[in-house]
């Protein structure tokens, strides 16, 4: 699972409002950066706006509908002197607005250079997002862990950072050589009441990335294991897999 | 204001559009008939949320100052959806700052209240009859945890705590709740075009 998967698998609670404090701020940094999420939002909200009329009517007690549009309508009116200040700049726009005439040309060049740089900004900004929210998960781990793994000779090594509040590894993987033809990498969680694939890795002679959800089903996670296993599935596993690292909780 | 008497609406895409001009327009009485309207809904959401009567007679008349102060012809569409998220996100915040822990006793009460109090008669108890049917239509745990994240506010963890789940679970329900909610309430979403 990527980190930006998991903004994906959370934008309803987004909605909804259920995510704790820390993965609300996260997502809403990250709504900033992402139009994708964005829209699926405005959708999520447009889909369930009318939920709330799932609660029961209250019979209004006497009065208060007077109440509530009193208070709206009879608070402090505004200073009557506070329309100088409005009153100032829209003079001062209006005098601009004669010595600008001239400046409308070379503003509507500006304005297509403008676009382009921000198009170009946006497609950065995309890639850029990746980046801060894989850092993002780093931050904010709580565990750190570190395994060496040996295949053909060679050593890679893979870090862990585990954070408790998503429940999610952020993996990182140094120098694992491309798997042989015919199998892969995978990295499975060994709990208290099973066995669980995590994800499959790729072999890459540079430094790989990938976000895994923990499973929280199977009790505690006592260790993981990196394997090398034939890409052939016989009832949902791997025909044949041998470990090439281990990592102790 | 002027006083005169209020008079009683139907939730129709038509009273919608026109509450929103005349709110535009400043219109006092316009304002009245939208907190006639809505009024009986905001307060069962919001006290199902808070478990407090003034603490949701003030969320609402929050609610109606904001509304107030920032309607916009050009916002968008669905005046009273709007009204519904600004009222459940004030509650919600006065419930993460207070951070206050009710019981799983209450809440229940909540629940059942909501399923026994009458409607008809309301503005909008078409539209809830509809949103009743999709809650209905989840099975029993979905329709639980949607309860207590969307009806009582609680946070996933805890749900998690009151329902002594792990929180992967709440999760997997919690979504599955939405999708079946999303797809349920599918009908209503041509409502305002």
């Amino acid at each position: 699972m990527k980190a930006h998967q998991w903004f994906v698998e959370h934008r309803e609670d987004f909605v909804v409002g259920t995510l704790e404090r820390q993965e609300l701020s996260a997502f809403r940094d990250h709504l900033e950066r992402c139009p994708e999420c964005r829209e699926a939002i405005g959708e999520i909200e447009r889909d369930l706006r009318w939920l709330p009329l799932g609660a029961a009517p209250v019979t209004v007690p006497p009065g208060m509908v007077r109440r509530l549009a009193n208070g709206v309508l009879d608070r402090p009116r505004r200073n009557p002197w506070t329309w100088l200040v409005p009153a100032a700049l829209a003079a001062s726009t209006v005098g601009a607005a004669w010595y600008g005439l001239d400046q409308r040309r070379r503003a509507t060049v500006l304005g297509r250079e403008l676009a382009e740089v921000r198009a170009g900004l946006l497609e950065r900004d995309g890639r850029l997002a990746a980046v801060l929210d894989t850092l993002g998960s780093i931050r904010t781990a709580n565990r750190v862990l570190q395994a060496q793994l040996a295949i053909a000779g060679r050593r890679a090594t893979m870090v862990v950072f585990e954070t408790d509040r998503t429940q999610q590894w952020t993996v990182i993987v140094n120098g694992l050589p491309p798997a042989p033809a015919g199998e892969r990498y995978g990295l499975w969680f060994l709990c208290e009441k099973g066995m669980r694939q995590g994800a499959a890795l790729a072999g890459t002679s540079g430094t790989a990335v990938l976000v895994v959800a923990k499973p929280t089903d199977l009790g505690a996670v006592l260790a993981a294991s990196v394997t090398l296993e034939s890409e052939r599935m016989v009832d949902g596993m791997p025909m044949a897999k041998r470990e090439i690292g281990l990592i102790k909780m | 204001m002027d006083g005169s008497p209020v008079r009683r609406l139907a939730l129709t895409s038509a009273t919608e559009g026109d509450l929103r001009a005349r709110l535009c327009a400043r219109d006092e009485q316009a304002l009245v008939e939208l907190i006639e309207l809505t009024t009986p809904w905001l307060l069962g959401l919001v006290q199902g949320m808070l478990d407090d009567a003034d603490e949701a007679e003030d969320v609402v008349a929050e609610t109606f100052r904001a509304v107030w102060d920032t309607i916009d012809p050009a916002g968008p569409t669905g005046l009273v959806p709007l009204v519904f998220r600004i009222a459940r996100n004030k509650a919600i915040d006065r419930l993460r700052r207070r951070k206050r822990q009710r019981n799983l006793a209450t809440l229940w009460r909540a629940e059942a209240d909501t399923v026994t109090a009458p409607a008809a008669g309301h503005g909008g108890w078409q539209i809830h009859g509809q949103v009743r049917h999709a809650l209905e239509g989840l099975p029993e745990d979905q329709r639980t945890v949607i309860r207590l994240a969307y009806f009582s506010g609680l946070t996933q963890s805890e749900i998690a705590q009151q329902l002594g789940l792990p929180l992967g679970t709440v999760k997997t329900r919690l979504r599955l709740a939405y999708g079946r909610l999303r797809r349920a309430l599918a009908p209503l979403r041509g409502w305002f075009e």
